[in-house]
């Protein structure tokens, strides 16, 4: 257990010590949300109405920010072969980066995204589903993108790679996250949808990390 | 035999449909052939290029 | 006891055989011409009684000639790619290359049904919807999976090594099919969620005639001989290509 913590302690050390870089993904959310009024309309109620839509895209892209960096140092000066060997398994320091990850560019996400829904006139309780939906949302996104990470490492132009392989699989995320969102301003319940987004969560936690390990696992093996 | 269609409003756009996926179903067909003919005369003319460095 | 032992060793011979990529070349080579029989046999009596003889339909006119290209290739689209993935699996698990080639070999091929699938559809509805492109369930789940076998496809050509590259390739066609059918009935629900009155091509419900049905089943078998003939003849051309500096295409070429 001390070596799951230290090493998320560690990737937060790291992390904080790149400040600037840590709120790149952060400006580019905010940027690509603020230029949709810009784009379409300021007019309040067609903002209403996209609001969901948009900043769930704009967090969708953001999460594609960076993301070759998830495994790609450790790669390079060979901590991922100690990692292959550890007494404690493979699973617990993937899962340790992945929370680590999270923190890092998950969490900032969820608490920029009611800011970005006053930007576009949501009201208090879309903006408490919108938020809701972010947080469970977004730990599925960081380990969609660990996994495509751990799958492009040993392959060249990682990073535009890394979207294409991504974003299809964000397709139901995106479903159900903004019908949440609309369906709130429409007066509807939605615990539907939230229960849903809960439920590809838990399955990603049981599948996502040891497809990693077995990403990884091709990587360092051949 | 029925062809009348040919001449209706729509026959076009079967005609498109039938056609390109001909060419796709053609095109992914004979890749893999002419690939693999491409690499067999390769392979023969280095087995040819070897025969004769080594006379 | 004996018996059921030697035939026992017999099917593990006969599977080992595929280990070796030249017996699976020679093999192939035979099986290859029948199985374009095969599809030849099946596809243009299909091809003829379609556009030649089943009459209009009452409904849609002519236009509906397409589903027998569109409907094939649709169920095509979807059947390679979890065989695909199967393949993959097998290659993972049992690290056997022939698998791993057959999948990567799939992936093309099951791309060029999506695209024909997306192509004929956008062809269909413009003269029964009055648009191109519509976004209803079945062409977005389409769209979504030519995504994926492009996805596939890339990571296979930017990994150099090609085993590594092709085991990777494969773990994606894996996490893919888990997620297909969550995409599937996400885009569904989606769907009924934006319009409620999309117009369907009710084939079920309407009960086709025989002289629509039977062009629609022999091009449903033709396409399966069709992806088999395919799949068989790009794997020969992909491990000649691997294997082009060792010694068996030598071997071959002066036993013709």
């Amino acid at each position: 257990m001390s070596l799951f913590i230290s090493l998320v302690r560690t990737d937060l050390n790291i992390a904080f010590q790149h400040r600037g870089e840590l709120l790149q993904p952060l400006w580019f959310m905010a940027l690509v949300v603020a230029l949709f009024p810009l784009g379409i309309s300021p007019e309040a109620e067609q903002l209403r109405q996209l609001a969901g839509g948009v900043i769930w895209i704009a967090a969708l892209l953001a999460s594609l920010l960076g993301l070759e960096a998830v495994f790609q140092h450790d790669d390079k000066c060979g901590r991922l072969e100690q990692w292959l060997l550890a007494d404690c398994g493979m699973l617990k320091l993937i899962a340790a980066r992945l929370l680590s990850r999270w923190l890092v560019s998950g969490l900032p996400i969820v608490l920029i995204s009611p800011l970005l829904g006053i930007w576009l006139q949501l009201q208090l309780d879309a903006l408490v589903v919108l938020s809701l939906s972010l947080l469970l949302g977004t730990p599925i996104m960081t380990m969609l993108c660990a996994l495509a990470a751990a799958l492009t490492l040993g392959s060249r132009q990682a990073s535009t790679l890394m979207s294409l392989l991504v974003a299809p699989l964000y397709v139901p995320l995106l479903i159900f996250a903004t019908s949440a969102v609309r369906e709130t301003q429409a007066g509807t319940q939605v615990d539907m949808q939230l229960l849903l987004i809960t439920a590809m969560l838990v399955l990603a936690l049981t599948l996502i990390p040891p497809a990693v390990a077995v990403a990884l696992n091709i990587h360092l093996r051949e | 035999m029925n062809i009348e269609w040919i001449h209706g409003p729509h026959s076009h756009y079967i005609m498109i449909a039938y056609g390109i996926s001909a060419l796709i179903v053609l095109y992914c067909a004979l890749q893999p052939v002419l690939r693999r003919r491409a690499l067999l005369r390769h392979i023969r003319v280095q087995q040819r290029a070897e025969k004769i460095s080594r006379q | 006891m004996s018996e059921a032992t030697t035939s026992w060793q017999r099917i593990k011979v006969w599977f080992h055989r595929w280990g070796s990529p030249a017996w699976f070349y020679a093999a192939s080579g035979h099986m290859i011409p029948w199985l374009w029989a095969g599809f030849a046999l099946l596809a243009l009596p299909g091809l003829y009684l379609g556009l030649f003889v089943a009459p209009p339909d009452y409904l849609q006119g002519d236009s509906y000639r397409i589903i027998f290209i569109h409907v094939p290739s649709a169920w095509m689209s979807m059947m390679i790619f979890a065989l695909m993935a199967i393949f993959g699996l097998i290659g993972m698990v049992w690290r056997i290359r022939l698998a791993e080639t057959m999948a990567i070999c799939s992936a093309p091929i099951g791309a060029a049904f999506t695209l024909i699938t997306l192509i004929t559809g956008s062809l269909w509805g413009k003269p029964t919807w009055g648009t191109y492109w519509q976004w209803d369930a079945r062409m977005t789940s389409e769209l979504v999976l030519l995504f994926l076998y492009v996805g596939v496809l890339a990571l296979y050509e930017s990994i150099e090594e090609p085993r590594k590259a092709a085991r990777a390739a494969s773990l994606l066609a894996l996490i893919g099919l888990v997620n297909l059918p969550i995409i599937h009935y996400s885009v569904q629900w989606w769907n009924t969620l934006h319009q409620g009155n999309t117009i369907r091509l009710n084939l079920a419900e309407s009960s086709m005639d025989t002289s629509m049905l039977v062009p629609l089943l022999l091009l449903v078998v033709a396409t399966k001989f069709y992806y088999a003939a395919v799949l068989l003849a790009r794997s020969r051309s992909m491990l000649l290509h691997q294997d082009q500096h060792k010694n068996w295409p030598r071997e071959l070429l002066v036993a013709d």
